[in-house]
């Protein structure tokens, strides 16, 4: 299954943001979407999650066989640089009102607490309102309920770079072992993150998308080539 | 020195400007008409500064001319029985002005771009921002009360108290000025001085007051004691004010301080999450989307329920007193009478105000769908509609509660004084779905003009205007309408109106909610 981006363009007044962009994302890779301040990314993963209509293009799914399948609201999660949750509900309860709106979807239903475990959110925190959870454990809850609700693309906005070490670490592990059928895009300004973590590297330069091939090339050898492409005029 | 005085007014004419073109973009329809690029047109702004420029230059005159032209109004003419009257209540309102707005030097965050950001110095830039508006105001006081004394004195200005009307006053109006600045930069950091002295303040105008009442001989004399005093206090803080030189200092201490507070609209959102009821013991056996809407209703009982549960008792009491009058005072028929067949448009205007309507849509907004917007999901078409459709029973319910209440006490009313049989059908019935009306009303607006972007600010002025709209047409005739119609045919046209409304809201929410109903970025 892959993700076919074809020819999105979108701009706001004079400013010509995204000029046509063009990609299949495949299934089962985590890429790392960079691109410098004002880019278009976010404006990207808005167009995505329908937040923002699009000027023209399309995206879809695409079959092993080349088909074209349509994509539906639920095939879409939006992880945001900074979280936004129900401050009313408990986090159990808004586990479960996605474990319940997805109940369809999910193959293998397990109890609350294991998908709990999953984050690391400890017992004595899962009955607490998430208006009393910290930026850290909000996040969390947001991928946590993206990851339950079977979203096969997943967009993450920057996810990791206000959380603390430890958490930025289990989150990292968490995406990695969630990756597999899953397209997951994650937009990030850290490079360490671009090339450790993920799969493959696309740039959003110029209000165009373009992949920037590893080709057995050393950590600091891509950075070069990434900041050189980036700062191409 | 001029370069500096120009910088600083160019710098504040920008932040004009620019405030001015932000406010008319976020202006339905019109607002779509000029372009973003607005912004960069150097030209167009220039031309817009000196039209904001003229317009402050006029409004002083105007503003302090029209609050010439009402204390007038009180007094025929002058002479010598009433003529400390005029400079005493001018007196007073400049007293009460410095104390509800001081015209001090405010750490706001132009300043602190000026200052900070741009490195502005911070005398100069305080200095000149106050001397503009103090010039400007007092410029202003000056005309507008020389227009009015030359209309109604027909140009006679040298008499005494004409001489001090117009002269002196605005004299006087910059000395208090001068004198709060004073003691805003000497005081900054003791919150009790400044406090005496605005309790000092108040109290002289009180003494005046008091004088004028019981020793209005010696009025006058005070009066011009009180005048001499103010121009040589003012005076004195003017030298103080320019010779002043830590000016860098206070900004620091005032911005520092502001920082520390929380702004008006941190407030809100937090009396917003505050409204949560976070008692463990509220759960709910639902499922999905109700176990959602069940426990986000069950949680905000505090601004949802509580409130119509607290008027509703209010009303009833009401109720029961009007029908107990009906058996106690024969008289009162009468008066109920008048009330169901003159009266009848006020009985909307009650709807109205009991109906529970931003507050509730708010705090959808800021403690759920901000959140909740933000998975495609939930903006499904069918989920949208369903959810609406629950909000929409929640809301009509909880209305219905002191709506009832009305009807009821009014349907008991009707028939105890004997009415007609269409009135006592239909009337109670008007009420229930006015109350219906409002109900829809108020969701439907907040669903197809979802007012908020997605940093929780108000984005468009269209839910606003929409709100206005709706008070004018519906509500506002109901004080000035001379009721000629008969209420049975009120009645009806209530009758019509709210379902014709309900009907079409509905199907409008039904089509377009699912493309209007989203975070605006």
């Amino acid at each position: 299954m892959k993700l076919v981006v074809k020819d999105i363009k979108k701009r706001f007044g004079q400013k010509e943001v995204l000029r046509g962009l063009n990609f299949k994302f495949e299934e089962g890779k985590i890429y790392a979407l960079l691109g410098r301040n004002g880019a278009g990314k976010t404006t990207f993963f808005n167009c995505l999650n329908n937040d923002i209509e699009m000027d023209s293009g399309e995206y879809f799914f695409e079959d092993n066989d080349g088909k074209r399948v349509d994509i539906i609201d639920s095939d879409f999660g939006y992880v945001l640089s900074t979280p936004v949750v129900p401050d009313f509900l408990t986090a159990r309860e808004f586990l479960r009102f996605f474990l319940e709106i997805n109940i369809d979807k999910i193959k293998d239903l397990k109890d609350e607490n294991y998908y709990f475990d999953l984050v690391h959110i400890k017992e004595e925190d899962r009955d607490k309102l998430l208006k009393d959870y910290s930026h850290g454990m909000k996040n969390k809850m947001q991928m946590l309920v993206n990851i339950v609700s079977n979203s096969k693309i997943l967009l993450l906005d920057e996810p990791l770079t206000s959380l603390d070490v430890v958490v930025a670490e289990e989150m990292k592990e968490l995406l990695k072992s969630i990756k597999n059928d899953r397209i997951l895009i994650f937009s990030t300004h850290i490079m360490e993150l671009a090339t450790t973590l993920c799969d493959d590297i696309v740039l959003l330069n110029h209000g165009v998308l373009e992949e920037i091939k590893k080709e057995n090339l050393s950590n600091d050898e891509l950075k070069n080539k990434i900041i050189d492409a980036l700062k191409e005029e | 020195m001029l370069k500096n005085i120009m910088l600083t007014l160019k710098l504040r004419f920008t932040y004009k400007t620019n405030a001015f073109i932000h406010s008319f973009r976020t202006i339905p329809v019109i607002g779509q008409i000029i372009p973003y690029e607005l912004y960069g047109l150097s030209d167009v702004k220039t031309g817009l500064s000196i039209v904001l420029f003229i317009i402050t230059l006029i409004g002083y005159p105007l503003i302090f001319g029209l609050l010439a032209l009402i204390m007038l109004a009180f007094y025929n003419s002058i002479d010598n029985t009433n003529a400390g009257n005029f400079p005493l209540i001018f007196l007073i309102i400049t007293i009460l002005i410095n104390v509800f707005r001081p015209l001090t030097f405010r750490a706001d965050r132009d300043s602190n771009y000026a200052i900070n950001s741009l490195g502005m110095d911070a005398k100069r830039y305080l200095l000149n921002n106050f001397f503009y508006k103090i010039i400007i105001q007092t410029i202003g006081l000056f005309v507008g009360l020389l227009i009015v004394y030359k209309i109604s004195l027909n140009g006679d200005l040298i008499t005494p108290i004409s001489f001090t009307c117009v002269y002196i006053l605005p004299l006087i109006y910059a000395s208090i000025r001068m004198i709060s600045a004073n003691v805003n930069i000497t005081f900054a950091k003791n919150n009790i001085v400044t406090f005496i002295y605005f309790t000092i303040l108040v109290l002289s105008g009180a003494f005046l007051i008091y004088f004028r009442i019981n020793e209005s001989s010696s009025f006058i004399n005070l009066l011009n004691i009180y005048i001499i005093i103010y121009l040589i206090l003012g005076t004195l803080s003017c030298v103080r004010i320019i010779t002043f030189k830590k000016y860098h200092y206070i900004f620091k201490y005032l911005y520092g301080k502001k920082l520390a507070k929380k702004s008006l609209k941190e407030i809100d959102m937090e009396r917003i999450s505050n409204t949560i009821d976070t008692s463990s013991k509220i759960t709910s056996n639902k499922h999905g989307y109700d176990l959602l809407h069940d426990l986000f209703v069950k949680r905000h009982s505090k601004i949802l329920i509580k409130p119509i549960l607290g008027y509703s008792v209010v009303l009833l009491i009401v109720v029961i007193a009007a029908i107990c009058s009906l058996f106690v005072i024969p008289e009162s028929k009468d008066f109920f009478h008048k009330l169901f067949t003159e009266y009848i448009l006020y009985f909307l205007v009650l709807m109205y105000f009991i109906n529970r309507g931003e507050r509730i849509t708010k705090a959808m907004f800021m403690n759920c769908d901000h959140a909740m917007l933000t998975f495609r999901v939930y903006r499904n078409p069918k989920v949208i509609l369903e959810m609406f459709k629950r909000r929409l029973k929640t809301s009509i319910g909880f209305n219905l509660i002191p709506a009832s209440i009305i009807a009821i006490g009014c349907l008991i009313l009707l028939v105890i004084n004997n009415e007609s049989i269409t009135s006592i059908i239909l009337f109670p019935l008007s009420l229930v779905l006015l109350s219906v009306f409002f109900s829809v009303h108020n969701l439907v607006m907040y669903y197809l003009l979802q007012p908020y972007n997605s940093g929780t600010e108000e984005r468009s002025k269209s839910y606003r205007i929409a709100r206005i709209i709706t008070y004018t047409v519906f509500v506002y005739p109901a004080y000035y309408l001379d009721v000629t119609l008969s209420p049975t045919i009120l009645s009806f046209i209530c009758l019509g109106v709210s379902l014709t409304y309900i009907m079409v809201s509905l199907i409008i929410v039904y089509k377009y909610a699912s493309k209007t109903f989203k975070i605006y970025y």
